[in-house]
């Protein structure tokens, strides 16, 4: 888990568009049928292959074949899930903290404090994310971190507003007396 | 190409060792995932629905390999 500050709160989790996950299912899904195309060429190719396969042990086999590799793309399916759900960017009440999980075993975390940014962009470049309402956030900062940049972020707009709200918050709380 | 390779023993040693390749990558691949959903941050409620998901599938997919391989030696 995250480790946060003594009274420090999470504000928001902005996690990645559905639609990253979904081009991993898709790829998942075509290769489900990758044994059905295997079959079909084989007996294309080799039509005494038929004869073998049609007994009914062979049935059997084929089928514990069949749910094994279904079995393998369900883990590697959940694998991938795991990459997506675990990159995460979390707007505290202190800062920013974007965590980017790389395969199964790398996790990058990079943190700011709100104090320190200077500037928030956000990109929806293209068809898709435009209708779907998916980009990229990049945040610039005063301190060692120059740059933060999160691809692929669901509903980046609010995701600015969300961070702009939060800088603003932590500057009335870091100055009370400060009129802007 | 000759199939006569493709007898009943060969196909029985070759789905016992599969089954047993197949029992191992789940097992490391589920215990690393575990870890990654303990350690970082999913919440407790969403682990749950996650763990009921995942299970519940993984043992229908093992049931029915059971299934054909009892099937195949019950012929």
């Amino acid at each position: 888990m995250l480790e946060l500050h003594e009274d420090e709160k999470i504000l928001y989790e902005a996690r990645k568009h559905w639609f990253v996950i979904s081009k991993a299912g898709t790829f998942v899904g075509v290769l489900m049928l990758a044994p059905i195309i295997l079959v079909i060429l084989l007996f294309s190719f080799f039509p005494e292959l038929l004869a073998i396969f049609s007994e009914p042990k062979f049935i059997a086999a084929s089928s514990f074949f069949a749910a094994s590799w279904l079995v393998i793309l369900w883990v590697i399916f959940f694998v991938a899930w795991t990459d997506y759900y675990l990159d995460v960017l979390i707007i505290t009440d202190r800062r920013l903290i974007d965590v980017e999980q790389i395969g199964l075993f790398r996790r990058d975390i990079a943190s700011m404090p709100l104090s320190n940014i200077q500037d928030i962009t956000v990109e929806v470049a293209g068809v898709t994310r435009t209708l779907l309402k998916f980009g990229d956030i990049q945040v610039q900062t005063a301190g060692q971190t120059k740059e933060l940049l999160v691809h692929d972020v669901a509903n980046p707009e609010e995701v600015k507003q969300l961070i702009m709200s939060a800088y603003s918050a932590d500057k009335a709380r870091m100055y009370p007396g400060l009129k802007p | 190409m000759d199939f006569e390779f493709l007898t009943v023993e060969f196909i029985s040693k070759a789905m016992a060792v599969w089954f047993l390749v197949v029992m191992a990558i789940f097992g490391i691949l589920t215990g690393i995932m575990n870890f990654h959903w303990k350690q970082y941050g999913v919440s407790e409620k969403s682990f749950k629905k996650l763990k009921t998901i995942y299970y519940n599938t993984s043992i229908t997919l093992f049931g029915i390999m059971i299934v054909t391989i009892l099937v195949y030696y019950l012929i």
